[in-house]
């Protein structure tokens, strides 16, 4: 056997354990997806009954909280509240909106949020400005400003929306300095989330965004002047 | 002299051969983490607001329809229920011999129009143009023109459309409900280059579960010769396209569907009407235009399953469809071999082009060469037999191991095909598919080369549809 052949055997030895390692990934893929959405949809199960009982019948409220308390054990078990509330109040107005920001504000659920706002993974970090817009207030906004100089466009983009979504006409006029470009997506957001609660905008402010050194400010501003309510 | 020969060619195809390998495992291994980001990307992301914003660019949803009177109804029923608020549908009959035109004016009260504006793109006659009465489909034009093809036929309705983006898709396809709100997500997130166009992943339909136009059930195909071209979807816009639409490379976007930028599009002057290869060669040419305009562009990709398809199941069907594919490929590259190595056309030029000249056109020509090579060396007793066994073995388990690893990135991204036995199927059609389906694939490009180069054949050729199990 030729020197040639015998580097090819070894590149034949080479794919082969690729194979058995791409193989052996796939089987972990699919049992991992097995077991953790099994595991997964029983804690939500559990969790949506629970709340169900707390956001439908105020007067069980006590009941569900204690039961609440049993259930959570694990940062997991957290992580799936978080996620449920937020997704539950970004679907609820009125009192059910207030009843799952109530339970968020009771079991102090603001500091997962916040912890993540610090995560070197930025996807987490966008998860947790999503959380803080739906279910924050607006002093978490101090949290989120900082993040408009995130160095992932992703985080910027929703730190963007969340503050307006949070701070409305106030957020507005708070990042103006820092906006940065502004993509359409952005600019369509952030219109979206204004026009959907009325707000009013003093004159100066609406100036002050007119004559923003940044063009997309500008562009908004001008859309403002004519949809948004302006008093003196 | 003879032997001189010989290793002169057994290098030669050895270090094509191993530059193929090399460069499919780069993109494999783009595609892998392009994918990891494009998860995270999506996992938190709400539409709702693009969704009601009458802000959102207007999009045309462009359908040439050729003799498709058993579905078009359902169809266009499918297309009319899209989530995004500032969209509308033109159905281009392009002079369909059936009751196409009849059973849509009858199901969706169509009336003629007149005096519509329109730009001017080269494309057979418009009889009429038609729009419903009924507001319940007032997003629906319809426009009935002779006969002229596909790339004819979308002509015609962009330049009936107003919109900002077209969306060029197949009538028969079956498009996923948030389709257009996933394919404008690309265009309405980037701020530093322009965006031409956006690619969606094209999936296999045949033997899914599908009703009044839309997918109930996805289903692996039961046909052999159905599955071997599931896998190489998967391959395909799972580790190639990704890869290049992470690079900014892609050079094509699927006739199936596709987005672009309108005014770019009728700049160019639309599709290439002489050509059988218009979904790819459009694409060329709108990123040769960008290019020469010195403007940053984009060609985005969006790699969710966004439109289902049905592939032909016959291999008649199948090897003519191949066949118009590799002369499309080939018209196109020739067309535009002035961007072969040209800087100015950036990575296009650089990497894209060379790659679909070497490793998509030359790949089966060169394959087929070494087959009548071998055999001739086999006649002539030249050949070194444990060597060809070790080679065999190499390219055999390589072909595998792209395969495996384009399931395993369908498994960590969108596993359509959820049930065990269905990945089980998949798997094992990837053991099988060097043996019984690339060499067909091969066969096809080679008589495609023989069309393009010696009968110079132009015609698409007729393909024939089981049609959806309703």
């Amino acid at each position: 056997m030729s020197s040639g052949d015998q580097i090819l055997i070894y590149c034949i030895y080479a794919i082969l354990i690729l194979l058995i390692l791409v193989i052996i990934g796939i089987v972990i893929s699919r049992s991992h997806f097995i077991l953790y959405n099994k595991n997964y949809h029983r804690r939500e199960k559990t969790l949506q009954s629970i709340l169900s009982m707390i956001l439908n019948h105020p007067d069980k409220k006590k009941t569900g909280y204690s039961k609440l308390k049993k259930f959570l054990k694990s940062d997991k078990d957290y992580r799936v509240l978080v996620d449920l509330l937020t997704s539950l109040s970004y679907n609820f107005s009125g009192e059910y909106f207030k009843r799952s920001k109530a339970i968020y504000d009771d079991f102090q659920l603001e500091h997962y949020s916040i912890k993540n706002l610090g995560s070197t993974s930025w996807d987490r970090v966008v998860e947790a400005i999503i959380e803080l817009s739906v279910l924050g207030t607006e002093k978490h906004t101090k949290n989120i400003l900082p993040l408009l100089d995130h160095h992932n466009f992703h985080v910027r983009r929703q730190a963007k929306i969340a503050i307006v979504e949070i701070g409305k006409g106030k957020g507005l006029m708070q990042m103006e300095h820092k906006i940065g470009v502004m993509s359409s997506w952005t600019y369509i957001s952030l219109l979206a989330i204004l026009h959907r609660t009325p707000f009013k905008l003093g004159a100066n402010d609406l100036d002050k965004l007119q004559n923003s050194k940044n063009p997309s400010m500008r562009k908004l501003s001008a859309h403002l002047r004519r949809f948004s309510v302006v008093y003196e | 002299m003879y032997q001189e020969i010989s290793q002169f060619f057994n290098y030669s195809i050895f270090f094509y051969a191993t530059s193929i390998m090399l460069f499919y495992l780069v993109l494999a291994v783009i595609s892998l983490f392009a994918m990891r980001d494009y998860i995270k990307q999506t996992t938190h992301v709400y539409f709702d607001d693009i969704l009601r914003s009458p802000l959102a660019p207007k999009i045309s949803i462009i359908a040439p329809a050729y003799n498709e009177e058993l579905s078009i109804v359902d169809n266009i029923r499918s297309l009319l229920n899209l989530q995004y608020n500032n969209y509308d549908i033109i159905i281009v009959n392009d002079g369909s011999k059936d009751d196409s035109l009849k059973k849509m004016i009858e199901a969706y009260d169509l009336e003629v129009l007149h005096g519509l504006q329109c730009v001017d793109l080269p494309h057979q006659e418009v009889r009429n143009v038609y729009r419903s009465v009924n507001p319940a489909f007032k997003k629906l034009t319809v426009i009935d023109k002779k006969n002229g093809g596909k790339s004819d036929a979308l002509n015609a309705g962009i330049s009936y459309s107003d919109a900002e983006l077209v969306a060029c898709i197949d009538v028969d396809c079956v498009i996923e409900d948030d389709a257009l709100l996933k394919l404008v997500k690309p265009y309405l997130e980037e701020t530093q280059k322009r965006v031409i166009a956006v690619g969606g992943v094209v999936r296999i339909a045949n033997d899914c579960k599908i009703e009044d136009g839309r997918l109930i059930k996805v289903k692996l195909a039961k046909n052999q010769l159905a599955r071997f071209q599931t896998l190489e979807y998967i391959r395909a816009f799972l580790l190639g396209r990704m890869a290049w639409g992470h690079l900014n490379g892609l050079l094509i976007i699927s006739g199936a569907f596709g987005m672009f930028d309108r005014k770019l599009l009728i700049e160019v002057g639309g599709y290439d009407t002489s050509t059988v290869g218009e979904d790819m060669e459009l694409v060329v040419r709108m990123r040769r235009r960008m290019a020469e305009q010195n403007i940053a562009y984009k060609v985005a990709y969006v790699p969710d399953p966004l439109c289902w398809t049905e592939v032909p199941e016959s291999t008649s069907s199948f090897m003519k469809q191949r066949n118009r594919w590799t002369r499309g490929t080939i018209e196109t590259l020739r067309s535009h071999k002035k961007i072969l190595f040209r800087k100015k056309y950036g990575l296009m030029g650089m990497l894209s082009y060379p790659f679909w000249f070497l490793y998509e056109w030359l790949a089966p020509i060169i394959e087929f060469l070494g087959t009548i090579y071998f055999l001739v060396m086999v006649s002539l007793g030249w050949i070194n037999w444990s060597h060809f066994y070790i080679l065999v073995a190499l390219i055999y388990s390589y072909a595998i191991l792209i395969s495996f690893l384009a399931l395993w990135i369908e498994e960590i991204s969108y596993r359509e095909y959820s049930s065990g036995k269905a990945l089980l199927s998949l798997m094992f059609t990837a053991i099988l598919e060097p043996i019984f389906y690339h060499p067909l694939t091969v066969w096809a490009a080679i008589k495609g080369n023989y069309d393009q180069f010696v009968l110079k054949k132009k015609s698409w050729g007729d393909q024939q549809r089981k049609g959806f199990k309703k």
